[in-house]
Order: C-alpha cells, then sequence, then structure tokens
C-alpha cells in the first residue's frame, strides 16, 4: 500500500467506497424500500388498540432498514435496539415506539409493551402475530425480503453509489445483470451483496460500469 | 439551486492537501434561496473513518461563522476560514479502512433539515504530534486525552464498578478452576521444557516505534542446555487492517492483511549442547503509508513475531506490538533505548564483545554509550544545513563528527555519500554470513557481512561482502586489518555505524 496521494475514490467521481458500512442516519437516508402500506396502516384512524407493524426477517435482509425508512416519517417516534444478553428498558416515551431485534424482549417486556396504547413498530427474527392480536391490536407483517427483487436490487444499488457522487459527473452504474448474479449468489441476503460489491469498488482502478462480479 | 440555502465550500489549495500543523484555508460559500431564519452558520472540521467497519470519528471543532440573524433570498454571503491541519491521524487509503479528513458548513434551520456541505480534503505528515517524546523502545499512545477531569465520583463509580467486575471474576474463576488449572499447568510445562533446551533466550527489539523503509534490527541470543535439533529460526513482520462492522451479535470483524514478510534469522541445523546461538538481523520495514492506528472499530496493527521452531517439541515464539509511524515523527523521540536498564540488559543479553555497546561517538571517546537515553534528536532543520558529499572516507567521518551524534544530520551526510566509490581500510571486529542484504542486492546475499572500525578512526562501519571475498575473508581474524572498496549505503542510527556494500 503506497502513502496516500489523492482524495478517496475521486477516480470514481465518488467520495467513498459505497459499499462499506454506513451511519444510522445514512442508512436512513438511503433506505429504499417502499413503506407507503406500513405507513397507512399506522396512520389508520385510531381504533381501542393502536396498530403493530411487525417487520420479520433473517439477519442482513433488510429490518433495519425498514425501520430506518420509517423513522423518517415519524419524527415524534422513539427508537429502541435490543443488545444480546442485556436487560434494556424500551423507550416508550414515543409515538410509535421502534424496537428492533424484538425477538430478545422478554416475555415480561412483551406483555407490558403490547399493553401500551402506542403504535407499535418492531423489528424481529420472530412472529409475534399471534400474542399481538391476542392483545387486541391490528397486526400488519412484513417480509423483510420483499424487496430483493433484481430491479429492486439493481435501484437499491445504484442509489447507493449516486449518494456519495462526490459532483455532477457521471458514476459507476451496477447493470441489472450483476443485480440478477447478485440475487442468484446471495438470495435475499443484501448485505452479503454489499460485501461483495465493496470488494469489487476497492479493486477498481479506473472508472467503469460494474458489468460483472 | 435547492431547499432555503445552498452551501458550498471552497479550498485555497486546488489539491487539498496540507500537512500536519499547516493552516487550512478555504471559503464557505452561502446562497440564499429563500427567506430563512438562521440560528447560526457553523463550520466544524474532525476526521472520520470509512470503510468496511463501523465509522470513528475524532472530536469535533466547532467554530461559528456567523451568528442567528434573517436570510433574505439572493443574499451570498461568504466567510473565509483557517484552521491548523491535525497532526494525526493523516489521510489513509487502505482496504478495510480509510480516514479521511472533512469540513462541514451548515446552516442551522428550525424545524427543518440544516442546509450543509461537506468536502474533504488531505492531511499529510507533518509536525510531530506532541504525545510524540521519549524513545523509540515504547509504543507511544496517540488518543487523545479526556478534556474535562472525570471528578471524583465518576472515579469513585469506576472503582466500585470494577470490584463488582473482580468479584464476578472471582466467581467465576472458582468454577472454571480446573480448566484454569489445566492450561496453566500446560504453558507451565512447555514454558520448562523449552527452558531445559534454550536456557534463557535474550532478545532485543530496541525499535518498537518504526518508519516505513526503515532498517528494523533484531538481536537474539541464547545457550543451548541440550543439543537439539531446529528447523530454523525466523521473523515475521506482519500488519493487518482490522475492522468492525455492526454490534452485539451482530458485529463482524473483518481483517485485511497489509503485508506479511517472513525473514530467516538462521537455518535449520543442530544445536549443541553449551553453543552460544548469537544471530542479528536487519530488515527494512515495508513502505507503506498503513500507520499504526487504533480507534474503538477500526485499527491497523503491525507487529513482529520470532520463532524458534523445534521439529517434534513446542516451538519457541514470542511477539511484539510495533507502531509504524511517519519518518516525519521521529523526529520528536530519541533513536536509543531509554533506560539504562533497558540498554544494560540489552548489552549484557545480546553482545559481550561489545558489539552492542560499540556505538560510542568517535568525536567524544569517553562518552558513556548509556547516556544516550537523555539525548534528544537534533531537531535542527536539516534543509537549512545540507552536507557536502564527502569525496574519502576520512572526509566522510570528519563531516559525521562534527555533528551531534544524535543528529539526524549523520543519516543525511552518509545519504549524501552514497554511491561514491571509497577506499577503506578496516579493523575487523567479525565477519558473518550476510542474511537479508539491506543493499537489495541479492548477489551479496551469499556473501559476508564484515564489522569492524575504521582505521585511523574510532568510527564503526559495517560492509556487504562480495561473495568473491569470502576466501580472503576467511583468512582473516578478528583484529586482523582488511582493504577494500567501499560504497556507503546508510546511517544506522542504532549502531552509530555506516553501513556500506563492497563495490
Amino acid at each position: 500500500m503506497k502513502p496516500v496521494v489523492g482524495l478517496a475514490f475521486a477516480h470514481l467521481n465518488l467520495r467513498r467506497n459505497p459499499f462499506g458500512e454506513l451511519s444510522a442516519q445514512e442508512r436512513g437516508q438511503l433506505a429504499i424500500v417502499e413503506i407507503s402500506d406500513i405507513t397507512a396502516f399506522l396512520n389508520q384512524p385510531s381504533t381501542n388498540h393502536a396498530p403493530a407493524v411487525q417487520i420479520v426477517g433473517e439477519k442482513g435482509y433488510g429490518k433495519t432498514t425498514h425501520l430506518l425508512a420509517l423513522q423518517n416519517c415519524y419524527p415524534r417516534c422513539t427508537y429502541t435496539w435490543m443488545p444480546e444478553g442485556e436487560y434494556v428498558s424500551v423507550n416508550t416515551n414515543g409515538d410509535p415506539v421502534f424496537v428492533d431485534e424484538a425477538q430478545r424482549l422478554s416475555r415480561k417486556q412483551q406483555a407490558s409493551l403490547w399493553r401500551e396504547n402506542k403504535r407499535l413498530v418492531l423489528g424481529t427474527h420472530d412472529d409475534f402475530s399471534v400474542s399481538l392480536r391476542f392483545a387486541g391490536r391490528p397486526v400488519l407483517t412484513i417480509e423483510a425480503r420483499r424487496h430483493t427483487s433484481p430491479a429492486q436490487v439493481y435501484e437499491i444499488l445504484n442509489e447507493r453509489i449516486r449518494m456519495f457522487r462526490r459532483s455532477p459527473e457521471p458514476v459507476p452504474e451496477v447493470s441489472l445483470t450483476v443485480a440478477e448474479q447478485l440475487c442468484e449468489r446471495y438470495g435475499s441476503d443484501i448485505r452479503a451483496m454489499l460485501g461483495c460489491l465493496y470488494e469489487h469498488f476497492q479493486s477498481m482502478k479506473d472508472f467503469e460500469d460494474v458489468r460483472k462480479v | 439551486m435547492s431547499g432555503k440555502c445552498d452551501v458550498r465550500i471552497v479550498f485555497d489549495r486546488n489539491d487539498r492537501t496540507w500537512r500536519g500543523g499547516e493552516s487550512v484555508s478555504g471559503r464557505v460559500i452561502v446562497t440564499v434561496n429563500q427567506e430563512t431564519k438562521s440560528n447560526g452558520i457553523r463550520l466544524t472540521h474532525t476526521w472520520k473513518t470509512h470503510g468496511r467497519g463501523n465509522t470513528d470519528s475524532g472530536p469535533k471543532e466547532t467554530e461559528v461563522l456567523q451568528e442567528a440573524g434573517l436570510l433574505s433570498p439572493g443574499q451570498n454571503l461568504e466567510f473565509a476560514f483557517s484552521f491548523p491541519a491535525p497532526l494525526f491521524p493523516v489521510t489513509y487509503h487502505g482496504h478495510l479502512i480509510h480516514i479521511d479528513h472533512y469540513v462541514s458548513a451548515d446552516v442551522d434551520v428550525s424545524w427543518a433539515r440544516n442546509p450543509s456541505a461537506e468536502e474533504d480534503y488531505i492531511v499529510l505528515p507533518g509536525l510531530v504530534p506532541p504525545q510524540f517524546t521519549g524513545t523509540r523502545d515504547k509504543v507511544v499512545s496517540l488518543k487523545p486525552e479526556s478534556k474535562e477531569d472525570s471528578g471524583l465520583i465518576f472515579k469513585a463509580i469506576i472503582v466500585l464498578l470494577l470490584g463488582a467486575i473482580l468479584v464476578a471474576v472471582a466467581m467465576l474463576a472458582i468454577v472454571l478452576l480446573p480448566i484454569v488449572v489445566i492450561v496453566t499447568v500446560w504453558l507451565w510445562l512447555k514454558s520448562q521444557a523449552l527452558k531445559m533446551r534454550l536456557g534463557q533466550v535474550e532478545l532485543s527489539m530496541p525499535l518498537k516505534v518504526v518508519a516505513p523503509g526503515e532498517s528494523w534490527p533484531l538481536k537474539l541470543k541464547f545457550t543451548a542446555r541440550r543439543s537439539f535439533m531446529i528447523n530454523s529460526i525466523s521473523l515475521k513482520i506482519s500488519g493487518i487492517e482490522s475492522a468492525a462492522s455492526g454490534s452485539g451479535t451482530n458485529k463482524t470483524t473483518h481483517t485485511h492483511q497489509l503485508a506479511l514478510e517472513s525473514h530467516l534469522i538462521r537455518e535449520g541445523g543442530v544445536v549443541e549442547a553449551g553453543e552460544t546461538v548469537e544471530e542479528s538481523i536487519q530488515v527494512p520495514f515495508p513502505e507503506t503509508g498503513a500507520y499504526s492506528f487504533e480507534a474503538a472499530d477500526n485499527s491497523i496493527k503491525w507487529t513482529a513475531e520470532v520463532r524458534i521452531d523445534i521439529p517434534r517439541f513446542p516451538d519457541w515464539t514470542t511477539s511484539e506490538t510495533l507502531q509504524l509511524v511517519p519518518t516525519e515523527f521521529l523526529g520528536g523521540i530519541t533513536s536509543a533505548p531509554a533506560s539504562e536498564k533497558e540498554l544494560h540488559s540489552a548489552a549484557n543479553a545480546v553482545n559481550t564483545d561489545e558489539d552492542w555497546d560499540a556505538p560510542e561517538d568517535s568525536s567524544s571517546p569517553n562518552t558513556d554509550s548509556r547516556k544516550r537515553s537523555t539525548h534528544l534528536i537534533d531537531d535542527q532543520p536539516t534543509s537549512l544545513r545540507r552536507p557536502q558529499k564527502a569525496a574519502s572516507i576520512l572526509d566522510l567521518v570528519a563531516q559525521l563528527n562534527e555533528v551531534s551524534r544524535h543528529s539526524t544530520l549523520r543519516t543525511e551526510i552518509v545519504r549524501a555519500a552514497a554511491g561514491t566509490l571509497m577506499s577503506v581500510s578496516i579493523t575487523i571486529e567479525r565477519t558473518v554470513t550476510t542474511i537479508g542484504s539491506m543493499a537489495g542486492d541479492e548477489s551479496y546475499d551469499s556473501g559476508k557481512t564484515v564489522t569492524g572500525t575504521i582505521d585511523g578512526t574510532r568510527q564503526l562501519i559495517q560492509v556487504l561482502a562480495k561473495p568473491a571475498s569470502n576466501p580472503v575473508l576467511a583468512s582473516l581474524q578478528s583484529g586482523d586489518s582488511w582493504q577494500t572498496n567501499i560504497t556507503p549505503i546508510e546511517w544506522d542510527t542504532l549502531y552509530n555505524r555506516i553501513n556500506a556494500k563492497e563495490v
């Protein structure tokens, strides 16, 4: 590795490798997911019980991306991320109440949270629809992987590249064929796709579109 | 045109490159599109990492460019800014980790996203960070110091927490006691078994702080207690980028090998009981801009591992963390071992024929070399005293004697003489087979390395001899005189000697 001589990724007209780790704020800005059905469900006229939305999916499938996209629509919401093996109390001061990694809530926490008359948005590996309905809440279950068709992946990847554009000049584009290849190789695991493209962009010495990975 | 205001940052230098300590300057241009009630226009600068790991960042330095006020459409505001470029970390673009410096400007607007702009700029090594004092035998902490005194209450909480952790660990230790005992006994048996063969292995790595491309020395000595075979004694220098993404159970640590260089210190063979194995090696450190870096989720680490590979027996290994820093930073620290104890142990550990202590200054023969620790490198700008090219070896020695023994000028003097053919007569101290030639020329690899004193002076010299001189050198002993033609390569700051090659 030679000492630095230029601005990062200037040869690709980018400010950085677009497929590196993003801050929560950047992820929120980039969250390209269809959420109108979720917001319509959450904004339904109030009933006796506030609605609950659960985004269900495995690691890397886009649960947190959904939550961050939704967070942008609700400035008064509160967001709690549940760590593994640690007790953390859920912040219920806002509305809606967002809980990421909700499968880590204790039964007592679940019962108490389900009873709160606040709209709930859960990111979870487990399906809570039965217990939520039992608590009287209307429930909308969203599969996190619903945005992993090649066309949507193509859009997500290129939007990410455009976000780090350095000047109005063109930036490299990931082709639809590459998006299809990635979907075939990694299924719905967006995180794995990003890892693959990170390596590809690190190795790009000259400006070119991404036609194969 | 977008939003209430457009914000732009323009640097005064087109290449956006500054050295640490220089004044980063430019302008913030705010074009107002709609009437805006501003709570102030601010300039912030900081460093941040980007890449495969979570973002680490430095402290944010904020300056108010304009106080709160009403901004009218059509207004074009321009604010000049200037601040000293940070000294550390310097800009780095690696594989998993990138470190960049940013200037951002924003207009603080209530109840709306602040119009803002952010631009990156490059920081190259410049002034020496204030932490860089002391000696090169200790890693220098570059973590920023806490700005605020945390107070007694905070300290008391920390003490209580530590106490609680200690109790928990002690309780856990009782449960895990059998495993702990087994592991401890195994480690003790292993160390005893190695000690039975190798005796006390004395290893000296005097430069824990090292610069890219620098010649890095290592010495190893042990006296075998029994006869045994070794496969090899080797040195491995390794640089690793490590970046962690996610958190909790979703945390993933990615690593990337920046460099992995193996050097053979001694080839395999039988070591006889009572034989003293004494090896020294100087290896060129990799040329790289991947300076050591340590943050919460991103790090660049350099290590040196020495291994005595013994067949069908546990290997003797030891690993040390090294700190790779820009060459410019070495101006702030002394090159010699810090403490008298360290120097004493190094001298005792490595050599009894004063080879280690040999860098006695020829210009001041009574100087005790152990006093080196108290000297600081001469920080006089070398550009003001550019050395003349020496025409002969005595001329070169005279030039060296004119400057302080710890002066960086000595490096420049020898560098200036590099390539000049010089006739020299050397009183031989010792001759060893060349391993890993510093001349960067493989034709010296099967030759000898001669260490001695230049006749008529007290100046030490080490010469890489050509294989063709092997028969002559084989007939010479310690104390004999050897005449040859050489060209200087470099000044060895550790041993205070000239490194040269035979031509």
